[in-house]
């Protein structure tokens, strides 16, 4: 056999190797491999909405007593009434309350309760205020905090899904409506003049 | 055989006054150590950060405040040099590390390489992906605080144009986290389209370049999200350089301070508050409670981020203060 043979044959066999032995793909697809989400929010919240998060929600504290005892003793109600997840100045309230549809904007229905004007979201319901409000989800429960926090995600879809567009199609001015919600604060910024209160439940009132 | 095992220890007595010499030796040696103060390492994947160094220096004045030695390690983004400074910090003795990691997946060999030298490691600012690894992990709530800025930005840009993103290591869960709370807002909006998204490994310079690049063919963005801070100056000087600093917004996510002077200066819309000072001192006291005998410590100790941007700016100091 000639050399030119011999060289061509082991060109070959080591292309086949070299060949077999290298895979390419895109990095973005691989990232999201490494990345896959196992856990399945969606179906951990079906689990627990009717009778877990709408049940804590409805035992919420009426939100005039809560910024009453805001007013008085902020450092006392954010330890007996807030849930927090660890370390820092924001706390998550439950609240609920009933009042009167002064304005219905793009963004929020703002509401009169007891004097007080509310801000009741409705277009931006995104975060962990529901979540970590409720007092249901421990983070130190999920090994990835991915996982951890696409139960937000699931929580606040459902919310913008199910809550929202109803009310929404039907709110007008002097409404009366009653709501359960998510109220997030800032214990060393404390700014109880518009609080902003993410809707679990809206009813309103015939 | 009595007279067997006679022979033997007649034969040994040299060698077991020798063995008893030297086991006096160390046990007076291993008394000494202990009455000397612990040392704490605080490995830090980077230094070329300022807020990197205010979490590092934070920890090590902390540390030193209870009463212990402590030495920085920079790893310099590099999980190669951070498994050095670990084997290090095994054969020099150090009793406990604070440990902010260079790779969520790639830094967990070396906390479990610790651990099975019985020095306990508690993770600062960003995790590892494992719960049986560290002592405990002191870790800033991105998700949240990128939520905010997200809500921010889609107020800011009214709903709609053209925006950059710019992330960090690609191997940190951080970037990821930021990433991912910030697209849960704005992923929402479809008439705000995201034209690039790019890495610069949280480095300014990087940044500047990424976005240069991205302004040739794509000039008419109208915002910019950077996974921390250093990448939003870098991201502002492209736009200064470029001539559109004036019509693009910038948005970044640390609390450093010249990103908060930036801030109060208008050339930067928001950042995510976190507070490195908070956590370097709250490690730095979960080791001296572990020495204490403590050793029920939660895994994961979320630390709220704060968004601070043009309303609330003058409420805020760099790093969160303290």
């Amino acid at each position: 056999m000639s050399k030119g043979i011999k060289y061509t044959i082991g060109i070959i066999i080591a292309g086949i190797v070299i060949y077999n032995s290298m895979y390419f793909s895109p990095l973005d697809k691989k990232l999201a491999e490494e990345h896959k989400i196992v856990f399945d929010a969606n179906s951990f919240v079906n689990s627990i909405w009717e009778k877990e998060l709408i049940n804590v929600y409805d035992s919420a504290t009426d939100l005039t007593e809560l910024i009453a005892m805001l007013n008085e003793d902020p450092e006392l109600t954010f330890r007996d009434q807030a849930n927090a997840l660890g370390i820092g100045n924001i706390g998550y309230f439950r609240v609920k309350g009933e009042g009167t549809v002064m304005r219905v904007t793009e963004n929020n229905v703002l509401l009169k309760v007891a004097g007080q004007i509310v801000e009741l979201e409705t277009e931006f319901i995104f975060g962990n205020a529901v979540r970590d409000a409720s007092g249901l989800v421990k983070v130190n429960d999920y090994d990835l905090t991915s996982d951890f926090n696409s139960i937000s995600e699931s929580i606040n879809d459902r919310i913008r899904r199910e809550v929202i567009p109803n009310f929404r199609a039907k709110v007008e001015e002097g409404n009366t409506v009653s709501f359960n919600g998510a109220l997030e604060l800032n214990k060393a910024h404390l700014n109880l003049s518009l609080p902003e209160v993410i809707p679990v439940s809206i009813q309103i009132i015939p | 055989m009595k007279h067997r095992m006679k022979h033997i220890t007649l034969f040994h007595i040299p060698f077991l006054l020798l063995t008893l010499a030297m086991f006096l030796g160390c046990s007076t040696e291993k008394k000494d150590s202990q009455e000397e103060a612990k040392k704490v390492a605080v490995i830090i994947s980077t230094l070329n950060n300022p807020w990197f160094v205010v979490l590092g220096e934070t920890a090590a004045n902390r540390a030193m405040e209870l009463g212990y030695k402590a030495t920085i390690f920079d790893s310099q983004n590099n999980t190669a040099l951070e498994t050095d400074h670990f084997e290090n910090a095994i054969a020099s003795g150090f009793d406990a590390v604070l440990f902010n990691p260079t790779d969520a997946d790639g830094s967990i060999a070396n906390v479990r390489m610790a651990k099975r030298a019985g020095i306990p490691v508690f993770c600062m600012d960003r995790e590892v992906n494992a719960t049986d690894a560290a002592t405990s992990q002191i870790l800033s709530d991105s998700y949240a605080g990128c939520v905010a800025i997200g809500k921010y930005f889609v107020e800011k840009l009214n709903k709609k144009g053209k925006y950059v993103e710019i992330l960090g290591l690609v191997g940190d869960n951080n970037t990821w986290s930021r990433s991912k709370g910030f697209h849960s807002v704005v992923d929402h909006y479809p008439e705000l389209k995201m034209v690039a998204q790019q890495n610069a490994d949280f480095d300014r310079n990087k940044s500047m370049e990424v976005l240069e690049s991205i302004l040739q063919v794509h000039p008419d963005i109208n915002g910019v999200f950077c996974g921390n801070d250093a990448m939003a100056m870098g991201a502002y000087q492209a736009l200064v350089s470029a001539g559109k600093a004036e019509n693009v917004m910038v948005f970044g996510f640390d609390g450093a301070a010249d990103v908060v002077n930036s801030i109060q200066q208008k050339k930067i819309l928001a950042t995510g508050m976190q507070f490195p000072k908070l956590m370097a001192k709250t490690a730095a006291t979960y080791a001296h409670e572990y020495f204490n005998g403590k050793r029920d410590f939660a895994q994961k100790v979320p630390v709220t981020v704060e968004m601070v941007n043009q309303e609330n700016v003058d409420g805020y100091v760099a790093y969160g203060g303290e």
